[in-house]
C-alpha cells in the first residue's frame, strides 16, 4: 500500500507538467468554491455582527401595532412590554471605537401618490413635512406632489446606516416596492418633526383596518442588498413565554402581520437565506466547473495512460493482475484529487489574503474568523470524488488492454 | 509438464502458428529454433500466457488454461512463470535494483529469497549496476537485468526469448550454465528460443519450426 503510494508520487514527480495540467481544472474549481464560500460566510457573519443583538424574547414587527391590538396583546401576555421605536430604538449601530455608537430609529418619509397602495396622507402630516427644517437638502414641495415624484426624506441615523459616509442626497432607497425613491432631504434625529410625524402616524394607526399612509418608519433595507426587518414595534415577552405562542398571538390580532413579524432567529435566517440564494448560483457554477474539470481529467488521463501502456504491459507480463493495476491507478487518481484540492486551497487562501484588503477594503482578519476545518475537508472530499469518478473509466480502459498489443508499443 | 495441443495463431490474415503441438516435461531444458519471423516469439508468448491462441489447448500439469480467466493467468504468470523478453521490457526510469524487485510490488514480501537474490546478482555480474536507471544500460546489461527479474521469483517455468542474443560469449555462458543448473538442481522447466548452435549440448530437447 505504502509502496504503491510512493510509486504514484514518483510517477507524478517525473511528470510534473502533465500532473499539473491534469489537476488544473480541479484546482480552479476548488478555488472558486472556497473563495465564494468563505466570502459569503464572512458577509453573513459581519452583517449579523454589525446590526443588532436581537433579543430572543422579543418579536420585531415591522409595522404599527394599533393601540387596540396592543391592548389585546397585553391581555394575553400581561407582562409583555410593547415599545414603539421612539422609546426603544430599533437598532444601535456600533462604531469601531464604541464611542460614537448611535441609535437608528429607521425613519423614512416618502411621498408616493400611489393611491392603490397607500391612502392619501393626512394633510397635517404633509404640511408638517413640507414646513420642517432639515439638516441637509430640501423638503417636499408642491411640484413633488403634483408630478408624483418618487422622493423621500430620511433621518440622519438612517442615512448613516444606509450610506455610511457617502452623501445620501441623490441616492435611492426602496419602500417595500420595486420603484426607488430618491433622497432629497435629511432630518435631524432630534427634530421635532420626527415626533410630530410619529403622532400623526399614531393618529391614523389608531383607526383600525386603515393602512398606514406613506409608510414612515418601515424600512426594508433592500437598498443595501438584504431583506431586513425593521419595524416600529418591538414586543418583549417574559423569558418563560413560549415564543411560538407569542408569535401566534400576534398573528391572531391580524393575520397579515405574518409577513412582517420577526423573531431573533428569523431575522438571521432571512439574512442567511438571501446570501444562500446568491450562493446557489455560485454553487451551480462550481458544479459545472467540477464536471468540466472532471471531463478534462478523463481526457488527459486517457492520453497519459496511452503513453504508459508499456509500463502497464510490463507489470501485467510479470504477473500483476488487473485488480492490482486498477488499484494502483485509483491511488494515483486519489492523490491527483488531493493534490488538486490542496493546491486549490492554497490558491484561494492566497487570493483571499491579497484581494480582501485590495478589493473589499477590509482587513483580512475580518475574514479569518469564519474559517473552519470544513474549508479544508470539504474541498478535499469534493475533489477526491471527482478525480476518482472521472478517473475510473480511463483506468479501466488502460487495464483491459491486451498485454502483447501493449508491449508492442515500444 | 506443459502440453500444447494444435495451437493456431494468426495476425490478421497472416497465419503464424499452424497446429503446433508439443510436450515439455518438468525439469527439461527445452530449445525452440527456427528462422526469423517463423513465429517463435509468438509461440513463447502463448506458452507464457501473454497472448491468446486462436484455437488449440494448453495444459500446465493437468490444468487446462482458460485464457479468458485473466486473474488466473495473471496468478500463473506471477507465481509459475519467469519470462525473459527478447526486448527486455524493463521499466526505463527505475533503477536496476527496482527493476529486479518489480515483481514484489504485488507479490508477498515473504516470497523474497535473499540467497537467491545474492546468487543472481553475483552470477549475472549486476553488483555495479544496481543503482543505475535501466534506460542507460547497454543491451547486454539490460538482458542480464531482465534475466534476474525473471528468476528472482524462483519460477517453475522459465521462458527465455533469445536471452543470449546481446551477450558476449563469456556472459552468455554464465547465463546458460545458470539456467542449466536451475533446470537440473531445482528441476525447473526452461524453455528457450535461440538462433545459435553454440549451446546445443545444454538442451535436453529441441523443437524446430519448419521454415
Ligand atoms: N502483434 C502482431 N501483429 C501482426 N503481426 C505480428 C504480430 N506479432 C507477430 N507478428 C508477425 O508474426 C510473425 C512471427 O513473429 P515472431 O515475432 O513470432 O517471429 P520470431 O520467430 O520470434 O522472429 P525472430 O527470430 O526474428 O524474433 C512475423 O511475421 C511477425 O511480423
Ligand atoms: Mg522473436
Amino acid at each position: 500500500m505504502l509502496n504503491i503510494l510512493l510509486n504514484s508520487l514518483k510517477t507524478f514527480s517525473s511528470h510534473k507538467m502533465r500532473t499539473m495540467l491534469t489537476v488544473l481544472g480541479i484546482i480552479l474549481a476548488i478555488a472558486v468554491y472556497l473563495i465564494s464560500g468563505i466570502y459569503s460566510e464572512a458577509i453573513i457573519k459581519t452583517q449579523s455582527d454589525k446590526y443588532i443583538e436581537f433579543d430572543p424574547h422579543s418579536l420585531y414587527i415591522s409595522d404599527n401595532l394599533y393601540s387596540t391590538s396592543v391592548d389585546r396583546l397585553k391581555q394575553s401576555f400581561p407582562d409583555a412590554h410593547v415599545s414603539a421605536f421612539q422609546e426603544s430604538p430599533l437598532y444601535r449601530i456600533h462604531t469601531p471605537d464604541e464611542k460614537n455608537n448611535f441609535d437608528v430609529y429607521g425613519v423614512l418619509v416618502g411621498v408616493s401618490l400611489d393611491f392603490e397602495r397607500f391612502p392619501i396622507p393626512s394633510l397635517d402630516a404633509l404640511d408638517c413635512i413640507k414646513n420642517s427644517t432639515l439638516l441637509y437638502g430640501r423638503s417636499f414641495n408642491n411640484q413633488d406632489f403634483s408630478l408624483n415624484k418618487k422622493v423621500a426624506v430620511i433621518n440622519l441615523s438612517m442615512a448613516k446606516l444606509l450610506f455610511g459616509d457617502t452623501n445620501p442626497l441623490g441616492q435611492y432607497v426602496n419602500f417595500d416596492e420595486p420603484s426607488q425613491y430618491m433622497i432629497i432631504g435629511i432630518l435631524s434625529d432630534s427634530s421635532d418633526t420626527l415626533r410630530m410625524l410619529e403622532r400623526f402616524n399614531n393618529d391614523i394607526a389608531g383607526i383600525e383596518d386603515m393602512t398606514v399612509p406613506f409608510m414612515p418608519f418601515y424600512v426594508p433595507l433592500t437598498s443595501i442588498g438584504y431583506k431586513y426587518p425593521a419595524g416600529k414595534t418591538i414586543v418583549t415577552f417574559k423569558p418563560d413565554v413560549d415564543m411560538f405562542d407569542a408569535y401566534n398571538a400576534v398573528l391572531s390580532l391580524n393575520y397579515s402581520y405574518k409577513n412582517y413579524t420577526y423573531t431573533a432567529d428569523s431575522v438571521l435566517t432571512s439574512l442567511e437565506d438571501s446570501v444562500a440564494e446568491s450562493n446557489q448560483i455560485i454553487n451551480l457554477l462550481v458544479l459545472v466547473m467540477l464536471l468540466m474539470s472532471g471531463m478534462s481529467l478523463s481526457i488527459i488521463l486517457i492520453f497519459s495512460f496511452k503513453e504508459r501502456l508499456p509500463e502497464i504491459g510490463i507489470k501485467k507480463a510479470i504477473g500483476a493482475n488487473d485488480a492490482f493495476i486498477l488499484f494502483q491507478f485509483f491511488i494515483e487518481n486519489a492523490v491527483l484529487g488531493i493534490v488538486g484540492a490542496l493546491f486549490g486551497i492554497v490558491l484561494s487562501f492566497f487570493i483571499i489574503i491579497i484581494a480582501t484588503p485590495l478589493i473589499l477594503h477590509v482587513p483580512v482578519s475580518s475574514i479569518l474568523g469564519v474559517l473552519t476545518w470544513n474549508n479544508v475537508t470539504i474541498p478535499i472530499l469534493l475533489s477526491l470524488s471527482v478525480s476518482m469518478a472521472f478517473g475510473y473509466f480511463p483506468s479501466l480502459w488502460a487495464v483491459k488492454q491486451n498485454i502483447m498489443s501493449v508491449l508492442r508499443y515500444e | 509438464m506443459i502440453v500444447a495441443n494444435e495451437i493456431n495463431k494468426s495476425f490478421n490474415s497472416n497465419k503464424v502458428l499452424c497446429d503446433i503441438s508439443l510436450t515439455i516435461n518438468r525439469g527439461t531444458f527445452f530449445a525452440i529454433k527456427g528462422p526469423s519471423g517463423c513465429g517463435k516469439s509468438t509461440l513463447l508468448n502463448i506458452l507464457g500466457l501473454l497472448d491468446t491462441p486462436d484455437s488449440g489447448k494448453l495444459y500446465f500439469d493437468d490444468e487446462l488454461i482458460n485464457f479468458k480467466n485473466r486473474t488466473r493467468t495473471a496468478y500463473l504468470r506471477s507465481r509459475e512463470i519467469g519470462f525473459i523478453f527478447q526486448a527486455y521490457n524493463l521499466m526505463p526510469k527505475l533503477t536496476v535494483f527496482d527493476n529486479i524487485l518489480l515483481p514484489f510490488l504485488y507479490l508477498k514480501k515473504s516470497l523474497f529469497n535473499q540467497n537467491l537474490y545474492d546468487t543472481l546478482i553475483e552470477r549475472l555480474s549486476l553488483t555495479r549496476l544496481l543503482t543505475k536507471p535501466a534506460d542507460v544500460l547497454s543491451g547486454g546489461e539490460k538482458q542480464r537485468v531482465a534475466a534476474a527479474r525473471a528468476l528472482i521469483t524462483n519460477p517453475n517455468i522459465v521462458i527465455c526469448d533469445e536471452p543470449t542474443g546481446n551477450l558476449d560469449l563469456a556472459n552468455a555462458r554464465f547465463l546458460m550454465s545458470l539456467l542449466k543448473e536451475i533446470s537440473i538442481e531445482a528441476s525447473k522447466t526452461v524453455i528457450m528460443v535461440t538462433h545459435s548452435n553454440d549451446f546445443d549440448s545444454f538442451f535436453d530437447d529441441t523443437f524446430v519450426f519448419e521454415g
